[in-house]
């Protein structure tokens, strides 16, 4: 799309002080992050940034830290060594960071993680009312106009039990956009929804692409990926293997191990 | 398969399954009497349930000695409650009757608000279903009422019953903004209703006077309530036109809050001095089915938070306090009750010694409290477990703290999942009660063994008795069972 | 991880345990008690009691004729109305009482633990317990021991009687045990047919399956009263006792003003008794037997026992001399010449002068 780095960013000499990357703020910045889950090598040296409205694929066969990568931006993992900044705010120990941190997050996940004891939109007034203190009317009519743009309104008083996967997770996507986050975090949004669904949720995800809104997504989706993404990260091993625009990465993977996975997934 | 199929397009009702309409004789058929070993089973049942039936029907209206229950059923209803002092117990039901009323039609009105806001009509039960659902309780209440044997009770029952009502309907149609004070007059007039029955004497009045101030405290800070003090009463009488800033605001509700709940304080202690202080009546007075009830339900309520707390802390991130929750739930319920009992009777006498030692009945309800919190704190926790882990992060990742997750998201998901074992739980710990006889106090079992202390009983309506106690724990245990599976029917809507 | 929060958990326990024991060796530094765990205050009783308001007096509630919780709610007996003279004594009001229920279990424990100060609950006075339970027995207020009851229309009246017999006695209890011992020493031959509770036993007797029954002569009244009242035969209850089973009031160790009190208060009963004072005269007295004027504190008469000088009034008149109170009830059989009775008719009934 633009011209960003094709270069793969572990190797690349990175300037801690720019505040923008190719023509846009920087969004997300991790230097140097490392992750242990015992001895496991869950994250190695990770170095990323993401600019602001950028939309990031990152792909990879399961177990390469694709998933752990975007945990750690809001704090769900804890990440042993190195520095992660999102929106200016370095994610340290201390806890107003990590909530100030969480506040410009969304997070979507492959189980949806929909409250089943709130009605679809208590689901999505919960954060806005408790953690922004919104009036409950302000709240839900945001709640409503969401659920609009997901094109599920009908379902405003139901259960999460009772609806589709493709419903829920639509659902949970207006749950976190209630939250107006900077950045949007999707953990392999698709991968528990039957097949016929899964066109449904990525419908929504593209239509939030074009807002501007900065998007980081998990996916085995390589047609999304294609479609969507400014770049795309392939991961493998807790490394980040190769970066580039997704036409590029798609017809001419630079890596040996990103020409073996792209084969046999295609 | 396709056989079936043309079945099923010439079906009225395509969407109900085929026997759900089949007439009596015919679903007998099916069902009873679908082969010959079936038939011979539900004959031999039958015959055995006539006969079961005709038995137990001659022992209770004709065989039966209920002299035994007739003569004594104040004895079995408040043990040693001092006769002379029983109108206290009746100024009670009517408080309590009053108190419940208002508590649920104030739920009702406001579920039935919440109805109209979301466009779900809620269920309104029909006298009726209300019925069938305490049916057990309405039976205990005609067994004793048909015991006793004056008119008296059955007309007090029966207006209890209709002020209970009474007061339920009127408080349906109060307003909105009176929903608030409605829940604390509730309350208040539960709290009320026990200080009649166990005097004033002592301490009563301060507590009272704390509970009401914390009410004084919260209603006064209520924005309707500032609002309407600025409207109504400030501005007719002020040169300023109104309040100015949102800074006065904020200091004038700080000020009514100061002012309500000295007025608490005040109005309180002038009630108590003019109810008077003294009374021949103390906690220990409380036996007999009485005493079993308020125990039970005292423990209940207080046991549940208590409970959720140490829950909580079992899990809790802070070492100390997760040392603190796990010793004290391991001890207590390590410890057999009837210990515990006898701790609290007797060898807190040993370890502390204090002048006006509490009295044997708060002993006890604590006991009980501090026993039955530890196991309900472990089938929280089994539901604090089962809610998966990612629940909480999704709590997280809205930005949520710690506390909010714990209270929005990973209680009422907990709770829900336990209400039977916890109900059971209950249950047992309603039945344990009569483990209260081991210290001597007179609770409903040990009333009914004394029966047969008495000369004219000694060994004569052994079996009266013990049936009447047992159906009256039945029907208790039934009801609250049956509460249960419909909380968790109502709860579980959307797990469907 | 998980093996060390277990061991600090044992830790825990065992700070517990010792912060416990700690507690309990200070609190017996403090007031220097027998090591019979007796923690409680052990002087001024009766500034305590008085107060408070109200004597606390142990007893139970199941036994007829003794002590009972009876329909009304109320505490009716023999040893109720020893507690209800103690109150008289002190307050000049009887009902100044509070019964406190106590199993046998947990009787001396709670005694010494403040449960109540007074005790009436058909205890027997043994060495041991006087030695070891931090408990003071006091007046024997009635002298029970295990006797015989057999239908009266049999006609035995003495223990040789019944040589040969069957006799109906409770399982494993020193009943069962003083029985085969007295009848072993006189050479009596018998047959003890043996059950686990009088729930089983008193119908057995009845239906005929032994010729005599066992247990406390207290115990025997109540099943005569009972069986007579059925409409049963005729019952008698042999003269000899096989036991001594004194039944007295009991205080705490340690208190001897207390001790005092209790005691005249409870031989008030008797002593009027033995003047021929009873609850319908004693207020209106007007003879000159210095000895009785002195009882009744007329002049000013008083011996310093802490009680007011007109104290035996109020006990007389509002629970009754020893023979009304124990008249009261029928369940205690025949006060006239038995044990019960007074020293002057050959009983046991004997208390120090007034004077």
């Amino acid at each position: 799309m633009t011209d960003t780095t094709t270069i793969n960013p572990s190797l690349a000499n990175v300037n801690r002080d720019a505040t923008e990357i190719g023509g846009r703020e920087i969004m997300v910045e991790m230097v140097g992050v490392n992750k242990f889950f015992g001895t496991f090598h869950a994250l190695n040296s990770i170095d990323m940034k993401v600019g602001s409205g950028e939309v990031v694929v990152v792909i990879g066969p399961s177990g390469s830290g694709k998933s752990t990568l975007i945990r750690c931006i809001n704090r769900l993992e804890h990440h042993d060594r190195g520095r992660i900044v999102v929106d200016g705010i370095e994610l340290t120990e201390d806890v107003r960071n990590i909530a100030l941190i969480r506040r410009e997050t969304g997070m979507v996940f492959q189980q949806f993680n929909l409250f089943p004891h709130l009605t679809v939109i208590d689901n999505i007034t919960l954060g806005p009312r408790q953690v922004l203190k919104m009036p409950k009317k302000q709240a839900e009519d945001r709640a409503m106009e969401l659920l609009e743009r997901v094109k599920i309104p009908e379902q405003a008083r139901k259960f999460p039990g009772q609806l589709s996967g493709g419903q829920q997770q639509r659902v949970a996507i207006a749950r976190s956009l209630a939250m107006q986050p900077k950045i949007m975090l999707f953990d392999e949004p698709t991968s528990a929804l039957d097949p016929e669904m899964i066109s449904e949720v990525l419908n929504v995800i593209l239509e939030l692409a074009k807002t501007g809104i900065t998007l980081i997504v998990v996916t085995h989706e390589m047609g999304f990926a294609r479609e969507a993404a400014d770049r795309v990260i392939f991961m493998a091993d807790g490394e980040i293997v190769e970066v580039g625009e997704p036409e590029h990465f798609f017809t001419n993977p630079q890596e040996e191990r990103t020409q073996l996975f792209l084969s046999q997934i295609l | 398969m396709t056989a079936t199929l043309p079945n099923y397009e010439t079906n009225p009702q395509p969407s109900l399954p085929p026997n759900m309409k089949l007439s009596p004789i015919a679903w007998a058929r099916k069902n009873l009497f679908n082969n010959w070993y079936n038939s011979l089973v539900t004959i031999i049942v039958v015959v055995v349930g006539a006969i079961l039936v005709f038995y137990s029907g001659r022992y209770i209206f004709v065989t039966g000695q209920w002299e035994a229950v007739r003569k004594n059923l104040t004895l079995l209803m408040v043990g040693i409650f001092p006769r002379n002092e029983q109108w206290r117990l009746v100024v009670q039901m009517y408080l309590m009757a009053s108190a419940l009323g208002l508590a649920w039609g104030t739920a009702t009105a406001r579920s039935q608000d919440r109805a109209a806001e979301t466009g779900i009509a809620a269920h309104r039960p029909t006298p009726l279903d209300l019925m069938r659902r305490y049916w057990t309780i309405l039976l205990l209440l005609v067994v004793i009422l048909a015991l006793t044997q004056t008119i008296w009770p059955t007309l007090f029952t029966l207006s209890t019953l209709a002020v209970g009502l009474g007061v339920r309907s009127a408080a349906m149609r109060l307003p909105l903004s009176a929903r608030q004070p409605c829940w604390y007059a509730s309350a208040f007039m539960a709290i009320l209703s026990f200080q009649v029955v166990s005097g004033t004497d002592g301490n009563a009045w301060w507590w009272t006077s704390a509970l009401v101030s914390l009410a004084a405290f919260h209603l006064a800070g209520t924005k309707d309530f500032t609002k309407y003090l600025d409207s109504e009463i400030i501005r007719p009488f002020s040169r300023h036109k109104r309040l100015a800033t949102a800074k006065d605001l904020i200091r004038f509700k700080q000020l009514t809050q100061i002012v309500s709940v000295i007025a608490a304080v005040i109005v309180v202690r002038i009630a108590y001095w003019l109810i008077g202080e003294t009374s021949q009546v103390s906690w220990d007075n409380w036996s007999g089915l009485y005493l079993t009830l308020v125990a039970s339900i005292a423990a209940i309520t207080l046991s549940f938070p208590l409970a959720l707390l140490l829950a909580v802390g079992r899990r809790s991130s802070l070492p100390v306090v997760r040392w603190l929750c796990v010793s004290y739930i391991e001890l207590f319920r390590g410890v057999p009750f009837i210990a515990l009992l006898f701790v609290a009777k007797i060898f807190i006498d040993f370890f502390l010694d204090v002048e006006t030692p509490l009295s044997l009945m708060t002993r006890t309800i604590i006991a009980f409290t501090i026993f039955s919190s530890a196991y309900v704190a472990e089938v929280v926790r089994g539901g604090l477990q089962a809610v998966p882990k990612g629940q909480i992060e999704a709590g997280q990742a809205l930005g949520l703290q710690p506390p909010g997750i714990m209270r929005l998201i990973v209680l009422p998901q907990a709770l829900s999942a336990v209400i039977p074992a916890m109900v059971g739980q209950f249950i047992s710990l309603f039945k344990d009660s009569s483990l209260f006889a081991i210290i001597s106090v007179v609770e409903f079992y040990r009333a009914r063994e004394l029966i047969h202390s008495q000369q004219e009983f000694t060994t004569t309506a052994i079996s009266e008795t013990l049936v009447f106690v047992a159906f009256a724990y039945w029907a208790l245990s039934y009801t609250m069972s049956k509460e249960s599976q419909r909380l968790e029917r109502h709860l579980g809507v959307g797990e469907r | 991880m998980h093996k060390s929060s277990g061991r600090l958990l044992a830790l825990l326990g065992l700070v517990l345990t010792f912060s416990l024991i700690a507690v309990a060796c200070g609190n017996d530094d403090d007031n220097d008690a027998t090591p019979t765990t007796d923690l409680v205050q052990n002087e001024g009783t009766l500034q305590a009691v008085k107060d408070r308001g109200h004597v606390l007096c142990g007893s139970r509630d199941d036994v007829p004729g003794f002590a009972l919780l009876n329909e009304n709610g109320q505490y009716e007996g023999f040893d109720i109305d020893m507690c209800r003279a103690v109150a008289a004594a002190v307050f000049g009001d009887a009902d100044a009482v509070e019964i406190v229920p106590v199993t046998s279990a947990e009787r001396f424990t709670a005694l010494a633990s403040g449960q109540f100060e007074v005790m009436n609950r058909n205890t027997t006075w043994t060495a041991t317990r006087d030695g070891t339970e931090g408990a003071n027995f006091l007046f024997t207020t009635y002298y029970d021991g295990q006797g015989l009851m057999v239908p009266a229309s049999t006609g035995f009246t003495t223990l040789n009687d019944l040589a040969d017999a069957n006799i109906c006695v409770s399982t494993g209890t020193t009943t069962e045990l003083n029985l085969t011992a007295v009848f072993a020493a006189r050479g009596i031959p018998f047959n003890p047919v043996t059950f686990e509770g009088f729930d089983t036993l008193v119908p057995a007797y009845e239906e005929g399956q032994c010729e005599a029954m066992t247990a406390d002569s207290s115990v025997l009244g109540v099943f005569k009263y009972e069986i007579e009242q059925d409409g049963g035969p005729d019952q008698h209850i042999m003269a000899e006792l096989i036991s001594k089973e004194p039944l007295g009031t009991v205080v705490r160790d340690g208190d001897t003003e207390w001790a005092q009190v209790v005691n005249w208060a409870t031989m008030a009963t008797v002593q009027a008794w033995e003047f021929g004072l009873d609850s319908s005269n004693i207020a209106s007295y007007n003879g000159s037997d210095p000895n009785i004027l002195n009882f009744l504190g007329r002049d000013g008469f008083d011996p310093g026992l802490g009680l007011p000088s007109d104290f035996a009034i109020h006990v007389v008149q509002q629970v009754g001399n020893y023979e009304e109170i124990f008249n009261r009830y029928p369940q205690l059989g025949v006060l006239e010449g038995s044990v019960n009775d007074l020293w002057s008719n050959g009983g046991l009934m004997y208390v120090p002068p007034y004077r």
